[in-house]
């Protein structure tokens, strides 16, 4: 008896399994694919449901060579595909592969990853590109990551493709000191024009790409997650340039001032969903922390979801502004903060449409 | 004590909790009630229902929703060690396992194997997946040649 004998539903569950592993597993699936005619039915119907996120997490160069020589054989002959491109949402690529265990930058592999990304890539729309940067890397390194940017940037067409970017540090918190932005300058031009959204995460940015996030026109979607050293001035900058933004989210990040708040009540009345930074820090020319928060949504009519469980400078002038103006609002989030009595007996009565979370009086 | 009959007419007699194992005959008992008769197994040889019957004996006291959940969370290559030597059984008997704990609705049984397969499946091109469940190539001619030369063309990148 051979798999071929079994029921689908039993080589099907068989190749579920395959899913389970999260290193190789697009690789093994689309071998299985190339096995027989029923083994690609049955994949394509695995991938029709389970396909969302491609992860090339790192490892050896040779299951990338592998996993582009069995596209490659998809794409030259007249074998079905077993997934639509469309289904692919997110890729999430490992920039480790680039660099053999050594530390020395490995040719092959910039050439294979780029000829991946291209195959993967171009027959899809919408879809998140994601960067994990090993953090610690030496200056000749950075300029290698350079040159492999630049190599995606000329080899591919992927503007059409990518709306969604996220590039992230490791999270090595005691080598954050190594500030690199790996030649994003040039594969931001790349995608700028058309990038709908944009995620950072633990990943110290340098003047030069604060300049190119102006020219994000199209952003609706902005995270910045645990940031150190955020050149407040060049994202407030860039913010005036992000009329069409509809969501942004700060969490884990320090030093910022109000300005930030100010500069998203001005330039992006569409928002309407905002997950407020912590610790926002008094700045000579905004006294009152509250002022930009209030202008914000008095400005922001559309503010459907407001997190202000980082935010500590909650009164009842603020208070009185999310129950009179926020009439859009569905979430709001209080959960550090408490409430007095009198507070609290205003928000289910005057703001009924929202669903507040905070920690009850005592 | 419970009666299981193979369908070669071997009759097992095993403890109730370990028959229970089987969401199949957990359900025969309950709608049969106390019985003598022995339950006809007519898919299960008896080779293969005295490995089932070795499995459930071993695993008679894993709580059945626990036991579904650690396996669900555990990775690909993650098999006990004796469930590992369990199903060191030649191909056929792998398969036939398979189909008997899909049979019987034993699920941790029918995942391990599944594993088991997956495992033999993992890293390997499709000539050598062909090669090693001993499966026919059924696409085209034309694919094939150019299966070929895909392949020629991994050897190559690997050997730049």
């Amino acid at each position: 008896m051979a798999p071929s004998s079994l029921p689908p539903e039993i080589l099907q569950a068989i190749l579920d399994k395959l899913l389970d592993d999260d290193t190789d597993y697009f690789a093994d699936i689309i071998a299985c694919s190339l096995v027989s005619r029923t083994w690609n039915h049955v994949v394509t119907y695995i991938l029709s449901r389970s396909l969302n996120i491609v992860t090339l997490r790192g490892g050896q160069v040779e299951n990338l060579v592998r996993l582009s020589g069995l596209l490659e054989t998809i794409a030259e002959n007249q074998i079905t595909l077993p997934y639509s491109p469309d289904d692919i949402k997110t890729i999430n690529l490992d920039m480790s592969y680039l660099f053999r265990e050594d530390g020395t930058y490995d040719e092959k592999a910039q050439e294979v990853l780029i000829h991946l990304i291209e195959m993967l890539c171009t027959q899809t729309t919408g879809l998140e590109l994601s960067f994990n940067h090993p953090v610690a890397l030496l200056n000749w390194q950075e300029d290698r990551l350079k040159d492999f940017y630049q190599s995606l940037q000329q080899t591919t067409n992927l503007m059409d493709s990518v709306e969604r970017l996220a590039l992230q540090g490791l999270p090595r918190k005691d080598s954050a000191f190594v500030i690199c932005n790996y030649g994003l300058s040039h594969l931001f031009p790349t995608f700028s024009p058309k990038l709908r959204s944009l995620e950072f995460a633990n990943f110290p940015l340098r003047y030069a790409v604060y300049l190119l996030l102006q020219s994000c026109q199209e952003l609706e979607n902005v995270t910045f997650r645990d940031f150190r050293n955020l050149w407040e001035d060049g994202l407030i900058e860039a913010i005036t340039h992000w009329s069409k933004l509809r969501s942004f989210t700060m969490t884990g990040c320090v030093h910022i001032t109000p300005l930030v708040l100010h500069s998203l009540a001005t330039h992006c009345p569409d928002l309407e969903e905002l997950v407020v930074p912590r610790n926002l820090r008094y700045s000579k020319s905004c006294p009152d922390v509250n002022i930009s928060m209030i202008n914000l949504i008095e400005n922001c009519p559309k503010l459907s979801k407001l997190d202000l469980s980082n935010y500590e400078s909650i009164d009842d002038n603020l208070l009185r502004v999310i129950v009179e103006y926020a009439h859009n609002l569905r979430y709001l989030n209080l959960q550090n903060f408490w409430l007095s009595s009198r507070q609290y007996s205003h928000i289910p009565t005057s703001a009924p449409q929202a669903n507040p979370l905070y920690n009850n009086p005592a | 004590m419970v009666q299981l009959l193979s369908s070669d007419n071997e009759t097992f007699t095993v403890d109730k909790q370990v028959a229970e194992r089987s969401i199949l005959i957990k359900n025969m008992l309950e709608d049969v009630g106390e019985s003598d008769a022995p339950i006809p197994l007519p898919n299960v040889t008896a080779k293969i229902l005295k490995k089932v019957i070795d499995w459930c004996e071993h695993h008679r006291g894993d709580p059945v929703s626990q036991q579904e959940e650690i396996n669900d969370r555990k990775r690909l290559t993650e098999i006990d060690e004796w469930d590992q030597k369990f199903m060191e059984v030649d191909q056929e008997t792998l398969f036939e396992i398979i189909l008997a704990a899909n049979y019987l609705d034993i699920k941790p049984l029918l995942d391990i194997g599944c594993k088991t397969v997956a495992n033999m499946i993992k890293g390997k091109s499709p000539e050598e997946i062909r090669r090693t469940f001993n499966i026919v190539n059924d696409f085209t001619p034309e694919v094939r040649q150019f299966g070929i030369i895909s392949h020629c063309y991994f050897l190559a990148m690997l050997s730049t």
